[in-house]
């Protein structure tokens, strides 16, 4: 199920333009989504999710046009989405508020209904608390409650915004995998602030910033991007300063080592690396002029 | 049938929620003790009683002050998606707003009348061990669903539709200033609800299908079974008349976004 944008926008209120005629092609697959807090990222995925009304441009999904109502009730069948806060009814189990949301959803057949909700409590490791009132669950059972409404009913196209926050390091790691495992012939849209997600799942991706796509294409030509320009250094004295961002720090014995992006080499005693994911971010993110 | 099924569910789990609220059973029990203590128990038995008209008087006495709760009780329903976060998760379902809508209005409203109609059944019971007469129980249904169902429908709705637009606690102190003004305030000291055909405690059906009637203004309503049937059709349409212009403005609301 392919996405096609063109010349999209959205302006809030009149004057507030958080999308600005973005051209974009979500193929088939995982599809990653990068950018800064206001990129318009949010934005979006809410008029993918068919919840916002684009001011103007266009925004297919499959065959369905989300500037009609048609349209936007066409893709909400085949969607599963997870916002980036979740809210859950804390009076009702986890089997009830999936019932429902299944309900909700078109699930007509309630056997079926209800062995779907059973084989996602057990997918996302819920089973032996599907019973107990939500109110009882932490933030990371919300957000996996969240991931089992996502897929409730096997959607062909899954928004994901931020999934993985509240979550530990293993059921991230279990979460990428399954939407791996559930991408293939359908669209899976990621939005995360953490790159390694990214870099784990998703083959193509787009960078957004300030309402424009700064980047699209294949998630290894972003690294690129920064190819030549990725040093550490090892000091004792003060952080290296100048036309550079510091991209992490680490306590090394008595000094500290910097991973830095610059155009230019900092000092003489840094070492040119390999770039990450993330170091192609912080190196499209400068060459755009967005300060980290 | 797809707007039936996901009006089915809406009314479901809005029901159970309600339901689940301590606060819900907390609020009618304890009214429910003041009504009985300060009302109930030290009015004498009127010996020969015509027990429909009994049960009349008896549910129609108890449910004014618990009618006069449930705007309270109903007031955070329509605002609780957006406080709990839900609202987002709810507009990308096919489900449309309409059955979501209408599904939580049936169903809070019938789970907020549930303690309502067990103090009303509780009051007649204490009555009926007093009698001896167990066919009161058989009345309650129906003087229960003339008297007091209509007012709660009407209550439900418009704490519904004016929590959209109104605070929860602003909507809460106006409630209780309307529920003074349309029931207690004698018309002839200022226009009000009272006494007219729009007053939600049932006073119209009680006294026009049951042959007793709610004191107004110094007398006691006397009203045919068609004033009644007035009464209580005119509530329901103002309840549907509110709801629709709900469902409307949350529509204009979606729309705008």
């Amino acid at each position: 199920m392919q996405i096609e944008i063109e010349r999209l926008s959205k302006t809030y209120g009149g004057n507030i333009q958080a999308l600005k005629e973005i051209d974009l092609v979500i193929p088939s697959g995982m599809f990653g989504l990068l950018g800064p807090n206001g990129a318009g990222k949010t934005t979006l995925m809410r008029i993918l999710a068919g919840i916002l009304r684009p001011s103007a441009g266009t925004a297919r999904v499959g065959m369905y046009d989300l500037k009609t109502n048609e349209g936007r009730l066409a893709v909400k069948r085949v969607l599963g989405y997870l916002p980036q806060e979740l809210g859950v009814y804390p009076d009702l189990t986890a089997g009830e508020f999936l019932d429902y949301i299944g309900i909700l959803k078109g699930m007509r057949n309630a056997t079926a209904r209800h062995a779907r909700v059973h084989e996602l409590l057990e997918t996302v490791g819920l089973a032996e608390v599907a019973t107990r009132p939500l109110k009882a669950f932490s933030g990371g059972m919300k957000r996996r409650i969240g991931i089992a409404q996502a897929l409730l009913n096997d959607p062909q196209l899954l928004i994901v915004d931020e999934p993985t926050a509240g979550l530990d390091p293993e059921e991230r790691i279990r979460f990428r995998n399954l939407l791996v495992t559930l991408a293939g012939d359908r669209s899976v849209l990621l939005s995360t602030h953490i790159v390694e997600d990214i870099a784990q799942t998703c083959p193509r991706l787009a960078v957004l910033s300030a309402g424009r796509v700064m980047f699209q294409g294949e998630t290894r030509e972003l690294l690129q991007a920064a190819r030549g320009q990725v040093w550490t250094l090892d000091t004792t004295g003060p952080a290296p300063v100048g036309d550079l961002t510091v991209v992490s720090a680490l306590n090394v014995g008595a000094g500290m080592r910097y991973r830095v992006v610059a155009q230019e080499r900092p000092n003489a005693a840094a070492q040119q690396v390999e770039p990450n994911l993330e170091d192609g971010y912080v190196a499209l993110m400068r060459r755009n002029g967005t300060a980290l | 049938m797809k707007t039936a099924h996901g009006f089915s569910g809406s009314f479901k789990y809005e029901f159970l929620m309600q339901l689940r609220r301590p606060a819900l059973w907390l609020v009618i029990l304890v009214t429910g003790l003041f009504v009985f203590g300060s009302t109930i128990l030290p009015s004498p038995l009127e010996q020969g009683a015509n027990p429909l008209h009994l049960v009349a008087d008896k549910t129609s006495t108890v449910a004014f002050f618990l009618l006069a709760t449930t705007g309270i009780l109903l007031a955070d329903r329509s605002p609780r998606d957006r406080a709990l976060k839900t609202t987002e998760l709810l507009k990308s379902f096919p489900t449309s707003l309409g059955a979501r809508w209408w599904g939580k209005y049936l169903g809070v409203t019938l789970a907020t009348a549930v303690p309502i109609a067990l103090l009303c059944l509780a009051t007649i019971g204490y009555y009926a061990l007093l009698t001896r007469d167990m066919s009161l129980f058989a009345l309650e249904p129906l003087v229960f669903a003339a008297i007091v169902l209509p007012g709660i429908f009407f209550i439900g709705a418009f704490s519904l539709v004016c929590t959209l637009a109104l605070p929860t606690a602003l909507y809460s102190i106006l409630f209780i200033g309307y529920w003074v003004w349309g029931n207690l305030v004698p018309p002839r000291l200022m226009p009000t609800l009272n006494c007219t055909l729009l007053m939600p405690s049932g006073g119209y059906a009680e006294s026009g299908f049951f042959g007793g009637g709610a004191v107004c203004d110094g007398s006691t309503v006397t009203a045919t079974a068609a004033q009644a049937w007035e009464s209580i059709l005119l509530l329901l349409a103002c309840a549907a008349l509110a709801m629709l212009i709900g469902q409307f403005y949350l529509n204009w609301r979606t729309a705008k976004a």
